[in-house]
């Protein structure tokens, strides 16, 4: 388990919708739990058990209606929205399911987005941006567009994105949702590279796949808003995960808390 | 067929809002349109039965050739011994001004004095009192007179006389349709006041003729055509409609292409309508396809949604069109010059509407339906709704041509070869578009990252190109109008300078004797006063014979007070050689009409006296049109006597405005007369040339103003389509500022694009519309530009398009990032 100083501290999270008709959607009850710096924390759970919910206002996207989210030991519960769009871009990454790339951009400037959000020139990203490519093995992929890549090669491109700012905090929600076997792999692996006791950056990976859970340090499962259980799939040596032994122990683990 | 037109349907209702701005436009071009058709053909039906009425009391009239002498009452005892005639009526006509006694109100009229005995064979017509008696002050008004000077039975008004107001006592009033064009605009009196108050005893101008039953028009002139009188001819009735022709060919010229203009925008605004709707259905119609269905039968429904749009939208604009026809006539019945018609309409006319608003719509949807029936169906169904495009070259090889062909128009001499320059020029500025958003939209390194995002965008994607296309048409074709009106003014303004030149300008509607000029001369503070006569006389030259306007000038004075614009000639020697006497100063226009040069010789005539004249000198006239210049003595000797012109300086030292005053106040009396300074003329005529300015900007303001409004459309959609892209901006850390400045930015650069490329070629088409107007009015006109309007373009092209932005700017920063990256 891996202990230290916690990224994320959130406490008795709660968040409340309201309906059309005046009637209230309970999407969180009350959650507890920390992320630690160099942990990847995996979140299950059935649709709508709130595990999207939990990330969303982890990532500063949205407000809670009560209890209180830490970030690096700052309460972003109540940020104006201004602050929260600042510190969610010199602090968090994220990856989603449906890739979302900027269609009208090149691959190295959708990587580099968060750069040019910030007005820096392409002198400055330019270099970083190929470099990063060039890591995840997309360098000739440059100056493509979105609309000429595959769909593993658009979710290593939304990982670069995301990785490119070097975040504090990455989240992904369901990575590997439209990817096949082997680009799902490859798509952890980096995330995985990217959030482990060398980096310091903590992750949070909400999936309803127990393989791509299985890349975790720790699972914790979701119903109905609540954190109703929590897998410690401790390593010596923070690695890739995603072996065999993992991957059993988080189905099993899955199944017995009937997910 | 049924089965798409039911899918067209449906589809139109569902998004029949993002259709609205192409709708409007529509409606307002066909409804401008059927206005114009229905209009233009009443008054030219109401002009020729005011033709074919003309001889309202008689078979025939008779009137004077220009060049023979007066009628006079022995003329008309020789015609009434003719054969086959019964009964003549003369008449005596003249142009003047009359004014109400009671309230003010001026109006241009006719004296028209007949033999008051007729009034028991008029019994027939329709009279709110009664007809004038003989030898008396008495009058009777047509009703569109009365209702003009806004007097009735009773009042009294004043009419403007050679020996100055003569005062008349209304006592009818009666319907002029009854007489046909002898009573519009025409004041009845007896005929011996009005030979009395213009000097004219013994004078006919016109004698109408009833035949005997045996006779037709036509036949008695036939058989003895030749035995009237010398100097005498049969009027010919086509005159009438021929002098009212041109005006109402120019209006309606003005008109249909100002309609035109609008239903070209309104096929704009639907192609732009059309391709953010297909764009939006981009993955219903990939799955459709996946499906199995066919592209044409998707294009099927696009189609009829096209032709719902255009049949509802020529509806609604031919329903439209008759209050647009409605408010046209009252507009150019105003004027005095064209009659009020009423509006009827002809099938071919509602045909026509619907028809053409119906083509405009179709053509519009042309290029989404071409999208539709190409595109591959994997492309519609990527999770993003927009495709990058390369570069097209093909589309700047042929702007590049239709540019080349318009400049090369600028040195063409036909009108016709012009007019296709600048429609080659604006067609050029539509195509030429896309490549101007790629060479001038590059990404900027010293903008905020918003406008670098946006230029790359716009130059890469290139779904803004319609709304570009359109806006850089109308920049262009402003800018080509506000250069020609430039070019208009500025020659005014120097003519006017120049060639009035006195301190203060008199004119009266009629000649006035002698003695009303002693009243200007007499008047302290006068230093010199400068007459003139204005007249019309049969001028040959050239070979060429036509009725030609002259102002007949005191050479002793006249020079003193004005400067002619010349062209060959100088105030330094041409006004001496006019002194000289049988000599004439003519317009460019009809020396070069005709092939004359100086040192030739024309000859003037009128009323049976004809005087040979050299050329001395020519002059470029703008304000004047064809009025040719000869001496005083010369027209006496043609019979015109008189002065309707002053030319006044003031002694050193006066006060211009109080002179000014004080000569008004001494001809107060006299209908009609204006009295005004030079800086009052020249600010009349820049008031005028400011209407049409102003004329020129209101039509560019509804054009931007259709166009911001069919842009804020193409916008919202756009703001629509991109929500996942917006959201992951906002994800990533932009803020809600950063989005607006996002959508603002898109509409600033191609506002710029736009105007850039509109200016640039619209100063071509500027070039050749002041050639093409020069040409028409027969003058030489040089280009001009005018900076401030060409600013006021561009501030109001970009202002358009940012306006157009603002709400779906703020439509996007609100959009919730959670929201519009849910997964669907």
């Amino acid at each position: 388990m891996i202990e230290g100083t916690p990224v994320v501290e959130i406490s008795d999270l709660r968040r409340t919708y309201l309906g059309p008709g005046g009637e209230s959607t309970h999407a969180l009850s009350g959650v507890d739990l920390s992320v630690y710096a160099g942990e990847l924390l995996a979140i299950v759970g059935p649709s709508g058990s709130g595990k999207s919910t939990l990330l969303q206002l982890i990532g500063c996207l949205d407000s809670p209606t009560s209890g209180s989210i830490f970030l690096r030991g700052r309460d972003v519960g109540s940020l104006q929205e201004k602050e929260k769009v600042i510190f969610r871009r010199d602090h968090i990454g994220f990856v989603f399911q449906a890739f979302y790339l900027v269609p009208s951009m090149t691959v190295l400037e959708n990587v580099a987005l968060s750069s040019i959000i910030r007005d820096e020139s392409a002198v400055q990203w330019r270099s970083g941006a190929l470099e990063l490519l060039q890591r995840l093995g997309l360098e000739g992929t440059a100056e493509r567009f979105p609309h000429q890549l595959s769909g593993g090669q658009k979710q290593r491109v939304a990982v670069a994105r995301a990785l490119f700012s070097k975040p504090e905090i990455l989240l992904a929600d369901e990575p590997t949702g439209n990817l096949d076997a082997a680009n799902s792999d490859a798509v952890l692996q980096l995330i995985r590279s990217a959030v482990n006791r060398d980096t310091g950056a903590a992750g949070v990976l909400v999936t309803h796949d127990f393989h791509a859970a299985s890349f975790a340090d720790r699972v914790i499962a979701v119903h109905d808003g609540k954190l109703v259980d929590e897998l410690i799939l401790a390593r010596e040596a923070l690695g890739v995960g995603g072996d065999s032994e993992h991957v059993e122990r988080v189905r099993t683990w899955m199944a017995s808390v009937s997910l | 067929m049924l089965n798409a037109f039911v899918r067209g349907w449906r589809q139109f209702r569902f998004d029949y809002r993002k259709y609205l701005a192409a709708g409007i436009a529509l409606v307002f071009g066909v409804a401008l349109l059927f206005g114009t058709l229905v209009t233009s053909q009443s008054i030219g039906a109401q002009l020729s039965d005011r033709v074919s009425s003309f001889g309202g009391i008689g078979d025939l009239g008779l009137v004077p050739t220009v060049d023979g002498p007066t009628i006079t009452m022995m003329d008309v005892a020789t015609v009434a011994a003719l054969p086959g005639v019964s009964t003549v009526i003369p008449t005596f006509s003249k142009q003047t001004v009359a004014r109400s006694h009671k309230n003010g109100s001026e109006r241009q009229v006719v004296v028209t004095g007949y033999p008051s005995e007729w009034n028991s064979s008029l019994s027939g017509l329709y009279v709110d009192g009664r007809l004038p008696d003989s030898a008396t002050l008495e009058v009777a008004l047509p009703t569109d007179v009365a209702k003009g000077l806004r007097v009735v039975p009773g009042d009294v008004i004043d009419v403007a006389g050679t020996q100055g107001r003569v005062r008349f006592d209304v006592v009818g009033q009666f319907d002029p349709g009854r007489l046909g064009a002898l009573a519009y605009d025409n004041i009845f009196v007896d005929i011996s006041t009005a030979q009395r108050m213009f000097g004219a005893e013994n004078q006919i101008s016109r004698i109408d003729i009833q035949l005997a039953d045996t006779y037709t028009a036509n036949g008695w002139q036939a058989k003895f055509g030749d035995q009237l009188p010398t100097g005498m001819r049969v009027q010919d009735t086509s005159a009438v409609s021929s002098s009212f022709a041109p005006l109402l060919s120019a209006i309606t010229l003005v008109l249909t292409l100002a309609s035109l203009v609008t239903l070209v925008i309104a096929a704009l605004l639907a192609a732009i309508a059309f391709e953010g709707i297909v764009q939006s259905r981009r993955e219903t119609y990939g799955a459709l396809r996946a499906l199995g269905a066919s592209a044409g039968w998707i294009a099927k429904s696009v189609l009829i949604e096209a032709a719902v749009l255009g049949v509802l939208g020529s509806v609604l604009g031919v329903g439209a069109g008759f209050a647009v026809s409605r408010g046209l006539n009252v507009l150019l019945a105003s004027g005095g010059t064209l009659p009020e018609s009423v509006s009827e309409f002809h099938w071919w006319q509602v045909v026509i509407g619907l028809l053409v608003g119906f083509l405009a719509s179709l053509l519009g949807s042309a290029r989404a339906v071409r999208r539709v029936i190409t595109q591959v169906p994997t492309v519609t169904l990527t999770d993003f709704a927009v495709t990058v495009r390369p570069r097209v070259h093909l589309g700047t090889i042929l702007g590049l041509a239709l540019l080349g062909v318009g400049l090369a128009a600028c040195f063409a001499d036909p009108l016709m070869a012009k007019l296709a320059g600048v429609l080659a020029l604006l067609a050029s500025t539509a195509v030429l578009t896309g490549p101007t958003l790629t060479v001038l939209v590059r990404p900027l390194s010293f903008i905020h990252w918003p406008g670098r995002v946006s230029a790359q965008r716009i130059r890469r994607v290139q779904t803004l190109g319609p709304t570009t296309a359109m806006t850089a048409v109308v920049v262009c074709l402003s800018t080509a109008l506000v250069g020609g009106v430039t070019a208009i003014s500025s020659a005014m303004q120097e003519q006017l300078g120049r060639q009035f030149g006195a301190d203060i300008q008199v004119s009266s509607p009629v000649p006035l004797s002698d003695d009303l000029s002693q009243r200007i001369k007499s008047t302290s503070g006068v230093a010199t006063t400068s007459s003139t006569v204005w007249g019309l006389a049969e001028f040959t030259g050239g070979g060429l014979t036509s009725q030609v306007g002259f102002l007949a000038v005191d050479p002793t004075s006249y020079f003193d007070t004005a400067q002619l614009p010349w062209r060959t000639g100088s105030d330094r020697t041409t006004p001496d050689q006019f002194r000289v006497g049988n000599t004439v100063i003519l317009p460019v226009s009809v020396v070069e009409s005709r092939g004359l040069k100086i040192g030739d010789t024309v000859s003037i005539s009128r009323a049976g006296q004809k005087r040979m004249l050299e050329i001395i000198g020519t002059f470029a006239s703008l304000s004047t049109g064809n009025q040719i210049i000869i001496d005083r003595e010369a027209a006496a000797f043609l019979g015109v006597t008189g002065s309707n012109g002053w030319n006044v300086t003031a002694d050193p030292g006066i006060d211009v405005i109080d002179l000014r005053n004080l000569i008004a106040g001494k001809l107060d009396d006299v209908p009609g007369v204006s009295v005004i300074t030079s800086a009052q003329m020249k600010q009349r005529a820049e008031s005028e040339l400011g209407t049409y300015t102003s004329a020129v900007f209101a039509v560019v303001v509804l054009a931007l103003l259709l166009g911001a409004i069919g842009t804020a459309g193409v916008f919202g959609l756009s703001v629509q389509q991109r929500r996942r892209e917006i959201g992951v901006y906002r994800t990533i850390g932009a803020s809600r500022r950063d989005i607006r400045s996002l959508v603002r930015w898109e509409a600033i650069l191609i506002g710029i694009a736009a105007s850039i490329l509109g200016l640039l070629v619209g100063q071509a088409a500027s070039i050749l519309l002041t050639q093409i107007i020069a040409a028409s009015l027969g003058v030489t006109l040089a280009v001009a530009f005018s900076p401030l309007g060409l600013v006021a373009i561009v501030g109001l092209a970009v202002t358009s398009l940012v306006v157009a932005a603002l709400a779906p700017s703020r439509r996007a920063s609100r959009i919730d990032p959670v929201a519009a990256l849910r997964a669907e």
